[in-house]
């Protein structure tokens, strides 16, 4: 069976077309990810001794780390004379300031609030308004106990314990890691590499008439099915893995900095309500994960629709249209908070920051499943299924079919 | 049958080709009317006393037609002040009733239309901005037509239907051989490139007279000739162009953006000869760049997807503030006339080259001349696409309740009560004295300051309330400004204290989604300012200082009655209940959509319940009376001159005119 | 003509004459034979040389050039949803030949090749051997005077392949027919002359008789027991293999004497192919 999957990995994506489309993917996915920085970031403005970037990161050895009052300190007695300063607007607007970091009095005030002082002062008050939730959601477990509402005391129990211990005790970079969790670019990418991978799967074999070789042969059957469902599905994994990969080292490297890693997830201002404990490394590993089960359960169905195709035509357009859709659908609802169109749009796995930056629920029998919970599960049902249906829809020999059972179980012997 | 003929009738009906056409204009129509909504929903409600100011002032802003809406701004602004105080005159007994009725009969007459003139007062700000370029003129068509700056998908997945099994079916069946050593085989290549061209244009051209025919029916599409800038879509555009040129332009551009993406199409399967790659290359080349470049990059490629988007070539900038360090920042920078005609000549550059190469290919080489200069066209095509990519819901238990928006809440036992420091809204057991936060999330409003509840509806066992969030993903202005902000509305069970969102909806338009606009428009904005608001199975009705806009449940639908938001607003469920301008208490059936004025009811304020209506009757110097709800049956209650009056189960409340203290008097009374 | 490609020649230094008859080209797989009928046909550009036909350039004819050649290739698929006779008019419009005229044609081809009762099926409901007599039908559509056949008995059975046979030799009179394959018995009987490609090279030329003349003497015949067959069947070349009872009646391709007992016979045509391909 091995060596039949490792054939059927070769035939159908050790191809010259996937590889040079993969390469050129990748290449316009680093493209994206210095447009980002350049977009996004303030800290783009060059290595000028005055620019953002190099007083940002002269700056940073002086507050990195365990958050103390010294450095809070220290930091309020630089930032408040500024802040004063130019309160009313009427400070000096010249950009050669000597006494200015950057050189201008505003552009200090700026990067001191948007890189120190804010996340600094979120950072420090993270700890009690988590304690406030974990406060309020024991409150609403005790009343929801008393009224009846299990469901709910259960929900709020989760919270509570979710909650409870959180905390962020040391300040770092974090920028990188908002603007990598809140990238979707490559999602998009490797949705239309797995479209293009896995249509061809059973469309090949008939292009070529090997549906109908395979057929005669002891292995020809299901388990040539199963072969090529293992290996469409161990090329799309591959394939997540590979781009989140590419979009960790791009951030990484137009960042010019892995900085952050070990801050926990919620120390990005809209992952404040993550639905997970973890850090931001561990997320990212977390996040690839998700990623390709996404995508694998969206290849399946692709591969369930180009079973029924003669050529390429009719599935990749009716795969890239219910693409499509999900993709809309998936992005406009993002921001909803009903979790059900959340969970069942294989999307939200895909552009994971929409399942993970809020803890949201929905009950199951009584019980609470968080929604990322929720649209795993339901993924993997949905992949599963498309399984059995390929399984059951695809050609048999028709000895096969008459003695069913026995023959499936020579074919796999 | 003539070779063409041939060719035309196996493209159309072995390969399907009439079919998916046939199946691209109907969904293309259905989804257009689908999808459609007005621009300017005031424009579209009020068109009838919009366009009787719009037969004054039409046209290009003039310094009459200037002058006669700055002093119709002014007679009507005084017409609404006499109005109040001729009210005032006549229920203090100043003036007769005769008096009143021949001058308010004046007043009615100029204000008749005050709806209409705030849309084309609206107008006139906008065209004084730079009267130089812009007209008076319905713009809802025009808006329609050619303020959209999204991608028609159903056209490009047609293209991509009908056009790919072209060559492909050719090589997937071998006969590409057989064309080739045919002595017309290189004919039925230059048919196929010919037949799909005529396709794809008959089928832009259909979609675009189509969506001419649909905006000139649902909102009309005058004047034609005045300059592109009188809508707002293209405020600041320096092009110099009549809409109907504009129309005719994008629609041309659009038509050529489908020509390159079929002639891009058909290169690619020549070169290829697999359906996938081909139809993987065609959706990569106009998909990628659509979400992943700026608007800004996208319309300066020489590729099918900035002419199959048309519109932004005749924009103006847009500009945005960096909201930290105040610096502008140009989200879109205008096409320029020479880097469009550049552009343009680059891309029919590119197809000629395309188109030559596809002939190439399909030449037998005993009738090429030369077989070397092949490589360098497929080259500077391949190179050019290559430069060119990387250029880089309701249950049916609600309106039993009598709502007043003036009154207090019955909230089973529970009062909602705010917090003086933190303005976070609880619910206190009035029995037992303890609180609940009244957002039963432990996260809502902790985490930021953006998160806040609005307005309360109660209607037993739920307690309904809004929140407005306000969440940023990306806090800079660029490609994609991750800003939103959505309006909810919760039903909490005051039982159970189970919690649903009902109704959710994002307001502001700052927000596109992978790079694909997500625009909603000024459609949604009332909800952003709603201070209060009221429900049944199937609407919602928001109240704002502008008045009370009703929205479908189900379709999502808003409509505004035209209800004023002056005083009291009350609902049973079926009616709604209000004073209009001049006090008179009026009724308007949310089914039917139909007012009735009850006549001999004018109110300084008034309030209901089940059963009764009580009003402070202006006519009558403020002397409190009740009545059924259809006007009949009117009771004195009492004789003390009132201000306003609010009612609860038990008592009905009034605020002495005099004392200025609220008297609360028994209902039994 | 020549034709390099990917560091190997795939066709060097051909060049040959034809007149009215049956050509036959043999040669193993991959030894060059497609790439030659492409070039001749015009689907492939070669890297050097010309066809001349009557002396005259076939570059220079241009479509008169394409009038003048009928060409089926190897394994036809065609239009599965087209009829016969929609296929057959549609070559017809690809052959610049009137529809009256083409319509009239095809019917009378049809009649030639037993297909007449199929005109109205769908080509993809035909099997092999009617397709493959659909792709004869269509090269002979403009009356060509050079029909080049590529594997034209690919995949045939034998009834098939011998009823394709004589129609071959049917259409020769009065055209040059060039008859691509590997199958040796395809031509034996009706080729005027046969041309053995080997690695893009033509290595010989000549009618079957001239072939079978140039390797008389390294055709033997032995009988012997099953032990020897098997040693002399690694040894050398056998071009045949007989049971006879207990014994075994080998024929050998050799230059050299393979057995003592061997005795020289007359070649035939599968000795000279195996003769000149031997080793691959």
């Amino acid at each position: 069976m091995t060596r039949l999957i490792k054939y059927e990995f070769y035939k159908l994506f050790c191809k010259r077309s996937i590889l040079v489309v993969l390469i050129l993917f990748s290449v316009v996915n680093l493209f994206k990810i210095n447009s980002e920085f350049h977009s996004y970031s303030y800290l783009a403005d060059g290595n000028d001794s005055r620019s953002w970037n190099s007083v940002y990161w002269q700056l940073y050895e002086d507050y990195r780390g365990e958050i103390t009052a010294e450095k809070i300190n220290h930091l309020l007695s630089i930032y408040q004379p500024l802040a004063d300063a130019t309160a009313d607007m009427t400070a000096s607007t010249a950009k050669d300031n000597p006494d200015m970091m950057t050189g201008n009095i505003y552009s200090d005030r700026n990067i001191l609030e948007k890189y120190y002082v804010e996340p600094m002062e979120y950072f420090y008050h993270y700890r009690t308004y988590a304690l406030q939730v974990a406060e309020r959601a024991k409150e609403n477990a005790a009343v929801y106990k008393e009224r009846g509402q299990t469901y709910e005391a259960r929900k709020n129990s989760v919270i509570y314990h979710l909650y409870s211990g959180r905390s962020i005790k040391a300040f770092a970079y974090e920028e990188m890691y908002n603007y990598y969790l809140n990238y979707d670019f490559s999602g998009i990418l490797v949705l239309f590499l797995c479209l293009y991978g896995v249509v061809s799967t059973f469309v090949c074999e008939k292009e070529t008439q090997m549906d109908m070789l395979l057929l005669t042969n002891p292995g020809g059957g299901k388990k040539t099915t199963f072969a090529k469902i293992t290996a469409a599905s161990l090329f799309v994994i591959s394939v997540a893995i590979w781009f989140s990969v590419v979009d960790y080292i791009g951030f990484v490297y137009f960042f010019g900095t892995a900085e952050g890693g070990n801050l926990p997830l919620y120390a990005v201002s809209n992952f404040s309500t993550a639905a997970v404990n973890c850090n931001l490394w561990q997320y990212a590993i977390l996040s690839a994960v998700i990623r390709a089960v996404g995508i694998w359960t969206m290849s399946m169905v692709f591969l369930l629709i180009s079973l029924f195709g003669r050529n390429a035509l009719v599935p990749f357009v009716a795969d890239f249209g219910a693409a499509l859709c999900f993709i809309i659908t998936g992005a406009s609802q993002s921001c909803f908070s009903n979790a059900w169109l959340k969970i069942i749009n294989p999307y939200s796995l895909l552009a994971n920051r929409i399942l993970f930056g809020k803890t949201e629920f929905i009950g199951f029998a009584g019980y609470p499943v968080q929604s990322f919970q929720a649209a795993i599960i339901f993924a993997i049902i949905v992949g599963v299924v498309s399984i059995t249906a390929m399984m059951m829809l695809s050609k048999r020999n028709s000895y096969c079919r008459e003695r069913g059972i026995k023959c499936l179980d020579l074919c796999t012997k | 049958m003539s070779g063409f003929m041939h060719e035309v009738k196996k493209i159309m009906l072995c390969q399907r080709g009439l079919f998916y056409i046939a199946l691209v204009l109907l969904f293309g129509t259905v989804w257009l009317a689908l999808s459609d909504n007005p621009v300017d929903i005031a424009m579209e409600q009020y068109k009838n006393e919009y366009e009787w100011y719009l037969e004054k002032v039409n046209g290009y802003c003039t310094e009459e037609s200037s002058l006669y809406l700055e002093q119709e701004a002014e007679r009507i602004a005084k017409a609404k002040e006499r109005q109040n105080s001729l009210l005032e005159n006549y229920y203090d007994g100043k003036i007769s009733e005769s008096e009143y009725k021949k001058e308010s009969r004046e007043i009615e007459k100029v204000l008749e239309r005050q709806n209409g003139f705030e849309v084309i007062y609206q107008q006139y700000l906008y065209i004084c901005e730079n009267a130089g370029n812009r007209c008076f003129l319905q713009t809802n068509g025009w808006m329609g037509l050619l303020g959209k700056g999204t991608l028609n998908f159903i056209i490009f997945l047609g293209i991509l239907l009908i056009v790919t099994p072209v060559f492909c079916s050719e090589y997937s069946c071998q006969m590409d051989t057989l064309i080739l050593t045919a002595r017309e085989g290189r004919k039925s290549a230059l048919y196929k490139l010919l037949i799909m061209i005529a396709v794809v244009l008959f089928l832009s051209l259909c979609i675009s007279l189509i969506e001419y025919g649909f905006y000139r029916f649902k909102y009309g599409l005058p004047h034609g000739d005045y300059p592109i800038q009188s809508i707002r879509y293209f405020a600041d555009s320096s092009k110099s162009m009549s809409l109907l040129e504009g129309y005719v332009l994008i629609g041309l551009l659009r038509m050529f953006g489908g020509v390159f993406l079929t002639i891009l199409l058909m290169f690619i399967s020549v070169l290829a000869k697999k359906y996938a790659v081909t139809l993987l290359t065609g959706a990569v080349s106009v998909i990628i760049p659509y979400i992943g470049l700026s608007k800004t990059s996208i319309y300066r490629l020489p590729l099918p997807l900035p002419f199959l988007l048309g519109t932004d070539f005749f924009a103006g900038d847009i500009v945005m503030s960096d909201a930290l360090t105040g610096d502008e920042k140009i989200i879109f920078a205008e096409v320029g006339t020479v880097t469009l005609l550049t552009l343009l000549f680059v891309s029919v550059l590119l197809c000629t080259l395309a188109v030559v190469w596809i002939l190439r290919r399909n030449s037998n080489r005993w009738l090429m001349k030369s077989g070397q200069k092949k490589r360098g066209a497929a080259f500077v095509v391949m190179f050019g696409l290559a430069l060119a990519v990387t250029g880089c819901a309701g249950r049916g238990k609600t309106g039993s309740v009598v709502y007043n928006s003036s009154a207090g809440y019955d909230c089973m036992g529970y009062e909602i009560i705010q917090d003086a420091g933190n303005f976070d809204y609880s619910l206190k057991n009035t029995s037992t004295g303890e609180t609940y936060p009244l957002a039963r999330s432990p996260m809502f409003g902790v985490f930021s300051d953006e998160e806040e509840i609005r307005a309360f509806y109660v209607c037993p066992p739920y307690l309904y309330y809004t929140t407005s969030v306000m969440e940023s993903y990306v806090n800079r202005v660029g490609n994609y400004n991750s800003n939103i902000t959505k309006v909810s509305v919760i039903e909490l069970n005051l039982n159970t204290f189970e919690e649903k969102t009902i109704f959710e909806q994002m307001t502001n338009s700052g927000r596109s989604l992978l790079g694909i606009d997500y625009e909603t428009g000024d459609k949604w904005k009332f909800l952003d300012f709603h201070l209060a608001f009221f429900l049944n199975d199937d609407n919602l009705f928001f109240i704002g200082n502008d008045g009370i806009t009703k929205v479908n449940r189900h379709t999502r639908k808003t409509v505004k009655p035209g209800i004023p938001a002056n005083g009291n607003i009350s609902f049973d469920g079926e009616s709604i209940f209000y004073k209009n301008e001049q006090g008179v208490l009026t009724r308007y059936d949310v089914s039917s959509n139909e007012t009735y004025a009850y006549e001999n009811i004018v109110a300084y304020d008034f309030c209901m319940d089940e059963q009764s209506i009580y009003y402070v009757s202006r006519t009558d110097g403020g002397d409190l009376y009740s009545c059924g709800k259809d006007g009949n049956n009117k009771e004195l209650i009492s004789h003390i001159p009132a201000m306003s009056v609010t009612c609860d189960t038990g008592n009905i409340y009034v605020l002495s005119k005099e004392s200025g203290e609220e008297i609360a008097l028994p209902k039994s009374h | 003509m020549g034709k390099y490609a990917k560091g190997i020649y795939a066709l060097k230094d051909f060049t040959t004459e034809l007149t009215e008859g049956v050509y036959g080209l043999l040669g193993a797989n991959g030894a060059g034979k497609t790439t030659l009928i492409n070039i001749i046909v015009g689907i492939l550009g070669s890297d050097g040389g010309t066809v001349l036909i009557d002396g005259q350039d076939a570059g220079t004819l241009g479509k008169d050039f394409l009038s003048k050649i009928g060409y089926m290739p190897q394994y036809p698929v065609f239009y599965r949803d087209f009829t016969v006779m929609d296929f057959l008019l549609y070559m017809c419009a690809l052959k610049g030949i009137p529809a009256e005229q083409g319509k009239k044609r095809a019917l009378e081809l049809l009649e030639i090749v037993n297909l007449s009762d199929a005109k109205d099926k769908k080509i993809g409901a035909l099997s092999g051997g009617m397709r493959q007599r659909v792709g004869i039908v269509q090269a002979m559509l403009g009356d060509p005077e050079i029909l080049i056949l590529d594997e034209p008995t690919a995949g045939l059975d034998p009834s098939e392949r011998i009823r394709f046979r004589n129609l071959i030799s049917k259409f020769a009179r009065g055209r040059t027919i060039l008859l691509a394959t590997h199958i040796v018995s395809d031509v034996e009987c009706i080729a005027k002359e046969i041309m053995i490609l080997k690695e893009g090279s033509l290595i010989t030329q000549g009618t079957t008789d001239t072939l079978e003349e140039n390797i008389y003497g390294k055709v033997w015949e032995v009988t012997v027991n099953g032990e020897d067959a098997a040693r002399l069947g690694s040894q050398y070349y056998v071009s045949n293999m007989k049971q006879q009872g207990e014994r075994f009646l080998v024929r050998i391709v050799s230059d050299m004497l393979p057995d003592s007992d061997a005795v020289k016979v007359s070649p035939n045509l599968e000795d000279v192919f195996l003769y000149y391909f031997r080793g691959q």
